[in-house]
């Protein structure tokens, strides 16, 4: 779901990302990953987790176009500057109660083989849960680098999800 | 689990693990091992795939090892049955899967041959409209049996040539993922399906009208000598805008409307008719034959559907309908509340011709994550006694323990967002409904109140907190100060919905729930969970509590929806991977919610699925009842579901593990509470197809109301001749039941034949479609070259693959050199060749079926009988079961078959 928490989130998100860093310098040992929307419901419908680089515009309005299809009235996706950030898509995949929820564990992604790692924490349910189907994501933005790839991985190092980075 | 017997059972999941006897050993060819106990001694698994007699594939798919039946000339086209249901595929040159036999030349139409009577309707779902950013488009024709390939008057726009006047119909709407054409009269067409723009696969089906849309309702009534037309843009142009023009252009006079909109014509009396009749052609014969198909009796009526039907056949007219008569049906006017198919699918409009609450007071305790007391939709609903019953700070995110303010805080914690959940259920028993165009949707019960409770915060909530907000809203000793709850009278709630759960039995809490039943008079409801198991979740699962599994929207059960002995009742909960209404949206359910926005709370409706919407689609109901009848007690509600009298019964007859007793039917619900419904007549199925083979049916006659059938129910046929009959029920055949419906093939040469079955009451009438083949050869089914898959059944991951083309509509496998363990099987076709089975337009199947699939276990003997039906599936493909086991299930090896993706 792409609602008016997420577009508010994510316009946020684009006005402080800017100016992160050069375009295209050398990434340095570790940078700022900005959390743009960490919510429970972004539309992926599969149970396995996912990781998507989202390196521009039509790629963004495809993300948004999945999410908006569970908001009555959704509005446009926010512009972002691409030139020096991309965004990150971390998907948990779907869940079958509300008790679950993705956390950024460090706002810092390190350097890693030539590849980005982030690392988050899932939060799993404890006892009695809303029995509403979620699918639970991270969105952040990172400023470009030469990194190949970014890695996403769990505290638990349950959930390893990787992508290229064109 | 509503039933009430002292035993408690065993809380504990029996595990769907079929354990298929032993069978005599043999075997061998192609197979695979793995997935199971390698050291032990290898088997075989044997099955037979039947296809549906209705079904067939396009003889040209992409994928390579499918025949090549190419048939993309009318010298060629291909011969289908009737009905039939056809999977195909189409692509421009250089677009489509990169190995695909067409990927390159491109196969850009399919044409088909078929005989098809009067009304009947041809269908094309285009299966990959839209991927990602790009559209795929596909058209549909209906073109003259007379075409060949040299007539230049059976081009269509596919051949860059259109406006051959031998194709009769055409649908070639972009962006919409179905095109539709009603057969305009009896006979034998060409129906060409080509590719506008990419690739995709698709379903073509031929059957019966199963509405008005496209051909004529003859139980409607409309207005004799009136139709509503709309003209093309360039006919209107052509005019000048001039209505009158328009309508003189078709023999016709303008009533109202005009250029740009539709126009009520007149199809005038006398000579001015006789006039209109030759200007459209329309002969003694065209009205023969309309009178007979139509069932129209007076001749204003017959005339008006056959100046219809002619002005439908006319390239200058877009669309063309008699003028309905419409007759209010309780619909409320929120304005999304046309998004909200989740209400007509239970009969909420009939129901709320009866009863919208308003007739006694009722209170639907809503047991959640508090309500949004502010959102707009929900004003006036909400009863001021609410409370928060989260005693841990850590989780009740609002800095306290239990007080009085039930507004929802929030439970995403830090800063994830939240879901709002209770609001979402909270608008479902009950929004602010029928309150015009401000942006709203509408409630089960328009009248009733909400008890905001709140119990789950962030992380969820505990059994004791619940266990007082129970006891709260049944006026029972609780744990909130003062006990403002107990014994409050007018203030306690007569519903409770707990849209919550979780595992773990607990006596102390079933008694809480049973005392609130028993002692109380409260009915409760839960959702039946989500793990898509028959674990038991609770307190659904508890003695005393409805049990509520979840529908999609073709009722059929959510793939994530808990199933098992302890479900009771099944409610649309929506299934967000899917379209098929094609509102463009997910087909969750629509209700209010809210999206924290940094400086508060925005108040949004959005589209959710679960168990947690169907159970306050049941509380609703039982709001609705209970306003019909307070004195409508927990155990008349649970007598009245045993019975039947509150639910569709969705199959297999009589209560099921996976629906319950049925899907609720608010409609029948409000009569059992003691609610009249208007005068009606009804009869099911809507349509009967005999196809080749069968010869009998049962059409179940319903009267509502003291409504009275006033003619006899009669069948007759289309073509004349007396093939069609019916066996009256005891009382003859002025009677409300179950009519046997009989088709008699004898003498009759090949062909389709078509009859109606009529009804008539003094309430209203109804006309049932009827349609048959007679066939010399055996038609059977096809569902496409078949890729059979052996899935480990822990990790789904592929384990075998056998791949074989049909053999009088069934495929023999067989799986040689397993090794023990546990195992699923799934088979399907690729038809775009992606190499992946079951996408949307392919056929598709499990053991046993796909909605239970079951795990087959292989100890030391080979396996036989695992049997199945590969079908295409006439919603989305199985996209949803695809996402419920994961896709890497529906993988399929490369067309070298030598290893597994």
């Amino acid at each position: 779901m792409l609602n008016a928490r997420f577009l508010a989130l994510l316009a946020a998100a684009s006005i402080s990302v800017a100016g992160c860093a050069e375009a295209m310098k050398p990434a340095p040992a570790s940078s700022t990953v900005t959390p743009v929307y960490q919510g429970r419901h972004c539309g992926r419908s599969a149970a396995t987790s996912q990781i998507t680089w989202i390196q521009d515009r039509a790629q963004l309005d495809d993300v948004f176009q999945r999410m908006r299809r569970t908001t009555i009235g959704a509005k446009p996706a926010p512009r972002v500057d691409f030139e020096r950030n991309g965004l990150v898509l971390i998907e948990l995949g779907q869940r079958p109660t509300a008790g679950y929820q993705m956390r950024l564990a460090s706002q810092r992604m390190v350097m890693d083989r030539g590849d980005g790692l982030i690392t988050f924490s899932v939060d799993t349910p404890g006892g009695y849960a809303a029995q509403v189907i979620t699918s639970p994501c991270l969105l952040v933005a990172v400023p470009r680098g030469d990194y190949k790839g970014v890695r996403a991985l769990s505290t638990d190092n349950a959930i390893s999800v990787q992508t290229a980075v064109p | 689990m509503i039933r009430l017997d002292n035993s408690f059972h065993c809380a504990f999941a029996t595990a769907l693990v079929l354990t298929v006897a032993a069978c005599s050993s043999g075997g061998g060819g192609d197979g695979g091992g793995g997935g199971g106990d390698s050291t032990s001694t290898i088997a075989s698994l044997r099955g037979v795939l039947t296809a549906p007699q209705s079904t067939d594939v396009d003889g040209d798919v992409n994928e390579v090892l499918a025949p090549l039946l190419p048939n993309q000339t009318f010298a060629a086209a291909q011969s289908l049955p009737n009905p039939v249901t056809v999977g195909g595929f189409l692509n421009r040159p250089f677009t489509g899967a990169p190995l695909g036999r067409s990927t390159t030349s491109g196969d850009e139409r399919d044409l088909y041959r078929v005989t098809a009577t009067l009304n009947q309707v041809v269908r094309l779902t285009i299966a990959d409209e839209q991927i990602g950013a790009v559209t795929n488009d596909l058209e549909l024709y209906l073109l003259d049996g007379s075409c060949t390939d040299a007539d230049p008057d059976c081009a269509t726009a596919c051949a860059k040539n259109p406006g051959g006047t031998l194709v009769l119909e055409s649908s070639t709407q972009n962006g919409n993922a179905a095109e539709q054409i009603t057969v305009p009269a009896s006979g034998t067409y060409f129906v060409e399906v080509c590719v506008a723009a990419g690739a995709s696969n698709y379903l073509l089906t031929l059957g019966q009208s199963l509405s008005a849309a496209g051909g004529f309702d003859p139980g409607a009534d409309f207005v004799p000598g009136e139709v509503i037309v709309r003209f093309r843009s360039d006919t209107e142009t052509a005019a000048g805008g001039d209505r009158s023009i328009m309508a003189a252009s078709v023999g016709l006079q303008a009533k109202a409307g005009g250029a740009g909109r539709t126009m009520l014509l007149d199809i005038g009396e006398g000579e001015q008719r006789r006039l209109a009749m030759q200007t459209l052609g329309i002969t003694e014969q065209t009205l023969t034959r309309v009178a007979r198909a139509t069932g129209a009796g007076a001749a204003d009526e017959r005339d008006t559907l056959a100046v219809v039907e002619a002005l439908r056949a006319r390239p200058d007219v877009l669309h063309a309908d008699p003028n309905y008569y419409r007759y209010p049906l309780a619909v409320p006017s929120d304005n999304s509340y046309p998004l909200q198919w989740h209400y007509p699918l239970i009969n909420l409009p009939q129901a709320w011709d009866i009863e919208t609450g308003q007739t006694n007071p009722v209170t639907v305790a809503v047991i959640d994550t508090g309500v949004l007391l502010n959102h707009p939709d929900l004003q006036g609903k909400l009863t001021n006694n609410g409370y928060d019953f989260i005693r841990f700070t850590s989780i009740s995110n609002d800095g306290d323990g239990i007080d009085p303010d039930p507004d929802d805080p929030g439970d995403g914690g830090g800063n994830v967002q939240s879901s709002f959940h209770g609001t979402h259920v909270a608008g479902t028993v009950g929004a602010r409904s029928n309150d015009g165009d401000a942006p709203s949707v509408a409630g089960v019960t328009w009248a009733g109140m909400i008890m905001p409770l709140r119990v789950l915060g962030v992380g969820g909530g505990t059994s004791y907190d619940i266990m007082q907000a129970v006891a709260y809203a049944a006026g029972q000793p609780n744990d909130a100060p003062g006990n403002p709850g107990q014994d409050q009278g007018a203030a306690r709630a007569d519903v409770i919905n707990l849209s919550l759960g979780g595992g773990g039995f607990s006596a102390s809490e079933e008694a809480a729930y049973l005392s609130a039943r028993n002692d109380r008079d409260v009915i409760v409801v839960a959702a039946a969970g989500n793990d898509g198991t028959s674990n038991i979740s609770y307190p659904a699962g508890y003695n005393g509590v409805v049990s509520v599994s979840a529908l999609r929207l073709n009722k059929t059960l959510a793939p994530y929806s808990q199933f098992g002995s302890t479900v009771d009742v099944a409610a649309p909960g929506g299934d967000l991977s899917q379209d098929a209404n094609g509102d463009g949206f997910g087909d969750g359910v629509a209700s209010t919610s809210g999206a924290e926005n940094g400086n508060g709370i925005d108040f949004i409706y959005v589209f959710e699925n679960g168990t947690s919407m169907a159970a306050p689609h049941v509380a609703g109901v039982a709001a609705l009842m209970r306003s019909v009848n307070p004195a409508l007690t927990p155990s008349d509600f649970d007598g009245h579901l045993m019975n039947g009298a509150l639910t569709e019964d969705l199959a297999p007859a009589g209560r099921d593990d996976n629906f319950g007793y049925g899907m609720i039917d608010a409609a029948k619900a409000v009569v059992a509470a003691g609610g009249v419904l208007p005068p009606s007549l009804a009869a099911n199925p809507g349509s009967l197809n005999f196809g080749t083979v069968n010869s009998s049916a049962t059409l179940d006659v319903q009267l509502f109301g003291n409504a009275a059938l006033v003619a006899p129910v009669s069948a007759s046929t289309n073509e004349g001749g007396a093939w069609l009959s019916l066996l009256p029920p005891a009382g003859g055949n002025t009677m409300p039941g179950v009519y046997q419906v009989l088709v008699d093939r004898s003498g009759l040469g090949e062909g389709v034949y078509s009859g109606t079955i009529t009804l008539d009451s003094d309430a209203n009438d109804i006309s049932v479609p009827v349609i048959m083949q007679v066939s010399n050869a055996p038609v059977v089914g096809n569902s496409g070259h078949q890729f059979v898959l052996l899935l480990d059944a822990e990790t789904l991951a592929p384990v075998a693959q056998v791949d074989l083309g049909p053999s009088n509509g069934q495929y023999a496998f067989e799986f040689s050199d397993v090794s023990p363990g546990d195992y699923v099987i799934l088979s399907g076709s690729d038809n775009d060749s992606d190499l992946n089975i079951c996408d949307a337009g392919e056929s598709c199947g499990g053991y046993p079926d796909l909605d239970s699939l079951q795990t087959i276990t292989v100890a030391d003997s080979d396996l036989v009988g695992l049997d199945f039906l590969v079908s295409y599936d006439l919603v989305v493909g199985n996209q949803a079961l695809a996402e419920r086991i994961g896709r890497e299930g529906f993988r399929r090896r490369d067309t070298a078959g030598k290893s597994v993706d």
